[in-house]
């Protein structure tokens, strides 16, 4: 690959992560917190690429570019066939346009791990007065496990989620939640009782009151007795 | 790779390889533009879940490692732009079997990832560090530095001892690959696919280059890794994974191979071992000490930094050791 490609290269993935950055489709790969690196970095490829264009209109016949420094006969502006690879990204990201995760990787991926003791803290503190209140998957799972419970009963809680199935016919309220990456996803999910399924994937906000002992032990899954299930757009950032 | 090959065309005029490079710059350009504009008509007809999966996971790594890939070209530069070889080597003890070591625990002082110790490293040894301690750092860096350990604390709540065993396997391996590599690594022939600008630049255009080379040479690579990385996440189903967890010896080299596989940063690879409830500690620490020194996209990056014969052996150096230390020190502490 030339000098030449190598800078439109630079060019085309810094603006693809400072596009990306700036209409929120990051959220869908990385968490939140990845999003200034993302757009330093980018900044930084396209800087990169403009300044070579600079120097290299400045004084092409100066010979400080072309000519092969180094040890003889290396070439060092030339990059290996590898590189070629790297126009893939972009090129997915522009066609393919990966929507984030949904219930084909829910269906498949490892349970969320135990909550940190902040975590639980904060989750278990007593319910807002709210009817319903609204609270997260996977605090209803915290509290369903953790808890034993004690702050559910009488309570109607909404809680918002995709759908997901699984091979016994049940579905689930479901949330997935990522630490850096898509990479390392877990999920989280509610059986949802009482309510016909909605289609796979499609958000949803299930209201209804906590099934009196479900998932208070390791292993099981808390179930939610549904009176309502509207469908609501997907939220900005999709993983808890 | 490929960098050494064209002799020839140091021979012909400086005119024409600038016009053809031009032209492959403008083909290229040409079909990104026409592919950009036909963006509309093309994407609906990619609509499959597992081809969707796959997708947004290799995006996903991608765009996660990228910067810290740049991070760690940036401070490769520095390193090959300022500091001296004579600096360099006042830092690091002149007697390698010393300088292992102490490599080793500078790793704690570098939070990043494992694609950016790859540049750091290979601009270390061009600085005149000898391979072993280079290499050395390589492994450490990402696995023993602070924010790591304080992510496995994290997943590993109320477990002290889990953020012990992790530091000292993941030390152990760095610095027991170093010693081995002292051994038996001279007549491995390694190539270092680093430009030398030492003349006629100036040190900003230098640094520049520098960077956009290390880049370069190291972001296809990463890429192909996590195509990979992205294909196992989606296509092996986790049931399989948990299937062998019962069996003490399986249990460990599937962990292993399973860390190898999936590429995960180290940041993030504790919560995932977590997850895996069904497996044993020592299986899971396994995994977290195999995963920061070695898998599927850190061995795709050094070979194309150093060679392939380096990379085929090397890679299973540090598979073998990294396996062994963890169950030691699993055995031990857990």
């Amino acid at each position: 690959m030339t000098r030449a490609t190598q800078g439109v290269l630079l060019t085309l993935v810094g603006a693809v992560l400072i596009r990306i950055t700036i209409d929120d489709t990051y959220l869908r790969y990385v968490n939140t917190w990845m999003r200034w690196p993302i757009l330093v970095c980018g900044v930084v490829l396209v800087l990169l690429s403009v300044s070579d264009l600079v120097t290299s209109s400045r004084g092409p016949h100066d010979g400080s570019d072309e000519e092969p420094d180094g040890e003889p006969g290396e070439e060092p502006h030339r990059a290996p066939r590898t590189a070629w690879l790297l126009f893939l990204p972009p090129l997915v990201i522009f066609f393919v346009s990966p929507p984030a995760l949904g219930a084909f990787l829910a269906e498949r991926a490892t349970e969320a791990p135990a909550p940190s003791s902040e975590q639980l803290d904060s989750m278990l503190a007593p319910l807002p007065e709210e009817d319903p209140v609204e609270i997260s998957v996977t605090e209803f799972f915290v509290r369903a496990v953790y808890d034993q419970g004690v702050s559910l009963p009488e309570r109607r809680v909404s809680l918002v989620g995709f759908v997901s199935l699984d091979d016994d016919g049940h579905w689930y309220v479901t949330r997935l939640g990522i630490n850096c990456c898509a990479a390392d996803a877990t999920v989280t999910r509610v059986v949802v009782t009482g309510a016909d399924a909605p289609p796979r994937d499609q958000w949803v906000r299930v209201t209804g009151t906590w099934v009196d002992g479900s998932g208070t032990e390791k292993g099981t899954t808390p179930a939610v007795d549904a009176e309502d299930v509207e469908t609501v757009p997907a939220p900005r950032y999709e993983y808890e | 790779m490929d960098s050494g090959k064209p002799m020839t065309e140091t021979q012909t005029p400086v005119q024409r390889r600038m016009d053809d490079s031009l032209k492959q710059m403008w083909v290229v350009f040409g079909v990104v533009i026409v592919l950009l504009a036909c963006q509309r008509l093309l994407v609906s007809h990619v609509d499959h879940a597992a081809l969707s999966t796959w997708s947004t996971i290799f995006v996903a790594i991608v765009v996660q490692s990228t910067p810290f890939l740049v991070g760690g070209v940036l401070l490769a530069s520095v390193i090959a732009t300022l500091l001296s070889e004579r600096v360099v080597r006042r830092m690091v003890p002149a007697n390698p079997a010393l300088g292992v070591p102490v490599a080793g625990l500078a790793g704690i002082a570098l939070p990043g990832c494992e694609c950016a110790s790859v540049p750091v490293a290979s601009s270390l040894m061009s600085r005149g560090v000898a391979p072993a301690v280079a290499l050395t750092f390589l492994l450490a860096a990402p696995a023993v530095n602070p924010v790591v350990l304080v992510s496995t604390a994290v997943a590993f709540p109320g477990r002290p001892e889990v953020v012990l065993a992790r530091f000292v396997a993941s030390l152990l391996t760095s610095v027991l690959v170093g010693w081995l590599w002292l051994r038996l690594g001279g007549k491995v022939p390694m190539l270092n696919a680093r430009a030398t600008h030492a003349h006629g630049a100036g040190a900003t255009q230098r640094f520049l280059d520098n960077v956009r080379h290390d880049f370069v040479h190291a972001a296809g690579f990463l890429v192909l890794g996590a195509m990979l990385a992205a294909a196992v996440n989606t296509f092996v189903p986790r049931h399989v994974v948990d299937g062998v967890a019962g069996h003490v010896v399986l249990a460990v080299v599937t962990m292993a191979v399973f860390a190898f596989v999936v590429a995960l940063c180290s940041e993030a690879d504790a919560f995932v071992a977590a997850s895996l409830t069904a497996f044993s500690d020592t299986a899971k620490l396994v995994f977290m000490v195999v995963g920061p020194a070695m898998d599927i996209k850190l061995a795709s990056m050094e070979a194309g930094q150093f060679g392939r014969t380096f990379a085929t052996r090397f890679v299973p150096l540090v598979l073998t050791v990294a396996v062994g230390s963890a169950c030691a020190i699993g055995w031990w502490l857990l």
